[in-house]
């Protein structure tokens, strides 16, 4: 009876050990117990990069949890939770740490051919280089303007986006001028999510169609779209970009920091959360 | 067999042909089940999620080479100079030696202009562009080397530079 | 004894040339299997991302088919080579071939730009265009030549029956 006892205690207390590592990740609790045993492997093996010095695993054991440690070992459980392997998702908790740490390198930004969202005073500033013909920007920034216009992102993050036609693309060239016309009719973000909801019905043929549904005054849309200052204007958008390194779309700027963490738009909001975190001074917060 | 009418022996092929197939894809699909089942990096028989299928979209380019001028051996008998400036500065100044292949930002490099750099078997492709920053030089040259053309240079500050080293 | 390839299909498929001009086609075709299916068996999790990248089948089928179908290329691949039930292996191929080109119309309709970098998937990084349908007609033709003409075709079991025939 007493051996029966002690074997109930031992297994409580290894069953307790265990769960405390993924103590408040919702992500965690999800998984299966193969998937839990490749968490808790990266989580016994990886250091928060801010708040808390012991592994993550530790940091989410010790009784004052700081949210990063919780954001982070959210962010490894969903990583496990989508297949990906060790290796992946120790690089991506790596890139995350360099998006967040301060950087000499400043971008330059001219705001006055970009589309922006958000609250003026919003304490985190996303600059997004998009190509209107590039499938990854069409899954990702309808869903960033939703969350940024009507959810949690909503006051605390502005979004700044310029145009960098990519070459590989067919129409990026057309579409980029029928973009920067509705930018210059205060128009650019209807015409960018109108032309990414309608991603696979694209033609060079379509676009005044487009630019007619989001409400432009087509008479001022054909002279621009015709206008070579247009174009110029999205060519500077371009020569800009590749000033600041741009590369591919989408490229984002964390207040003026390359964005190098997955974006996939759970992590691009996760991020944008803790940011938002960092400058409110909440980040050491338990 | 030889009983068979003609009919016959073509019905009777094809069914053949058609049980053969049917045992060929029970094997293969048997071997496949096995093989999958035993292998360390097996697949699940049906996919958890979505598989994410999109990346980020890169601008098409390769990897050049940056020659700073004061390294520059100059340009040989067999390297191929190109301008990539813009027709307004070519005209008003360009190298004899050169040809025109102004960068454009916007319109990906004509198939007509990789054939014509292809054709002339340079051993070195060397670009000059306006030198600004982005360099116009720079990004033809990338644009040139994504195309899958080897050797190819671009003269760190463009024309510019080449033109006041005196080479 | 192979039934399938010993039936007179009639005068015109009983010419004996055909046998020669099927050896070519099959040596082709089945080469053009073997390869093409050594990447996908080496890395089917790759495959399966090259066959998500189409967007035709659905989740919960793309895992089997990319684990079945390269051993399913390797097995045609390698008896249409080798001379064993030729004519089956000849319209596997076949059905593959014609398999492969309706997916590849449907992108080609669907105007998936697979060359524009933005998919996870290396294989689908090739450029599909028009030309790519050619080519796969190319490489469908033979098989339709071997699996019609090709009665008696040359290798394994031609020799056996010589030897017992002998």
């Amino acid at each position: 009876m007493k051996h029966l006892l002690a074997a109930l205690i031992l297994i409580t207390f290894s069953l307790s050990a265990y769960a405390s590592d993924f103590n408040g990740a919702c992500a965690c609790k999800k998984l299966s117990d193969v998937d839990k045993k490749i968490a808790a492997e990266i989580l016994k093996s990886r250091h928060p990069y801010d708040c808390c010095d012991m592994t993550l695993a530790e940091c989410m054991g010790a009784d004052n949890r700081c949210r990063l440690a919780v954001r982070l070992t959210n962010m490894v459980c969903a990583m496990v939770d989508k297949g990906k392997d060790k290796q992946a998702i120790v690089s991506a908790l790596e890139k995350r740490a360099m998006t967040m740490t301060p950087s000499f390198e400043k971008i330059d930004v001219d705001d006055s051919t970009a589309m922006v969202v958000g609250e003026a005073d919003a304490p985190v500033f996303l600059t997004a280089y998009l190509c209107v013909r590039c499938p990854y920007c069409a899954k990702l920034t309808p869903n960033l303007y939703k969350e940024i216009t009507e959810g949690s992102l909503k006051g605390k993050v502005r979004l700044s986006v310029k145009l960098f036609p990519i070459k590989g693309h067919e129409g990026s060239t057309e579409s980029g001028i029928a973009a920067m016309a509705a930018v210059k009719q205060s128009k650019g973000f209807p015409f960018l999510l109108h032309a990414y909801e309608h991603f696979d019905e694209f033609g060079v043929d379509k676009l005044s169609a487009w630019a007619a549904a989001v409400g432009m005054n087509m008479e001022t849309y054909n002279n621009l779209y015709n206008d070579p200052a247009t174009r110029k204007a999205l060519v500077d958008s371009k020569k800009e970009g590749l000033k600041n390194k741009v590369k591919a779309t989408p490229t984002l700027f964390l207040n003026g920091r390359r964005y190098l963490a997955p974006m996939d738009i759970d992590t691009v909001k996760d991020v944008l959360e803790e940011e938002y975190e960092r400058k409110m001074g909440l980040i050491m917060e338990r | 067999m030889r009983g068979l009418t003609k009919k016959q022996g073509h019905k009777h092929a094809v069914i053949l042909i058609l049980r053969d197939a049917f045992i060929i894809i029970a094997v293969s699909a048997a071997a496949a089940c096995v093989v999958n089942f035993f292998r360390s990096d097996s697949l699940p028989w049906i996919a958890a999620r979505d598989y994410e299928v999109l990346v980020p979209c890169p601008e098409p380019m390769g990897e050049a080479t940056a020659v700073d001028i004061g390294d520059f051996d100059g340009i040989g008998i067999r390297d191929l100079l190109i301008d990539a400036r813009g027709r307004a500065d070519y005209d008003n100044w360009h190298r004899p030696d050169s040809i025109h292949i102004a960068f454009d930002y916007l319109e990906p490099l004509s198939d007509e202009a990789v054939g014509r750099i292809a054709l002339t078997k340079a051993q070195r492709i060397i670009v000059a562009g306006d030198g600004g920053d982005p360099d116009s030089g720079e990004q033809l040259a990338r644009e040139i080397a994504g195309k899958g053309i080897k050797n190819v240079y671009f003269i760190v500050g463009g024309m510019a530079a080449l033109k006041n080293s005196g080479q | 004894m192979e039934m399938t390839e010993t039936i007179n299909m009639g005068n015109s498929a009983s010419w004996r040339g055909h046998r020669y001009i099927g050896l070519a086609c099959r040596l082709f075709i089945g080469g053009v299997f073997v390869g093409a299916c050594l990447f996908k068996i080496k890395d089917p999790e790759a495959f399966a991302l090259a066959i998500a990248t189409y967007d035709i089948l659905p989740t919960s089928l793309i895992n089997l088919t990319a684990v079945i179908l390269p051993w399913l290329e390797l097995s045609s691949g390698l008896l249409i080579i080798i001379g064993i039930k030729v004519r089956a292996s000849a319209l596997l191929i076949s059905g593959m071939m014609i398999m492969f080109m309706i997916a590849l119309a449907v992108a080609l309709t669907r105007g998936i730009d697979m060359s524009c970098g933005c998919f996870a998937s290396q294989e689908a990084g090739d450029q599909i265009s028009v030309m790519t349908m050619f080519r796969d007609v190319f490489f469908l033709l033979p098989a339709l030549y071997v699996l019609v003409f090709d009665t008696h075709p040359i290798g394994v079991c031609s020799l056996r029956r010589a030897k017992t025939d002998g």
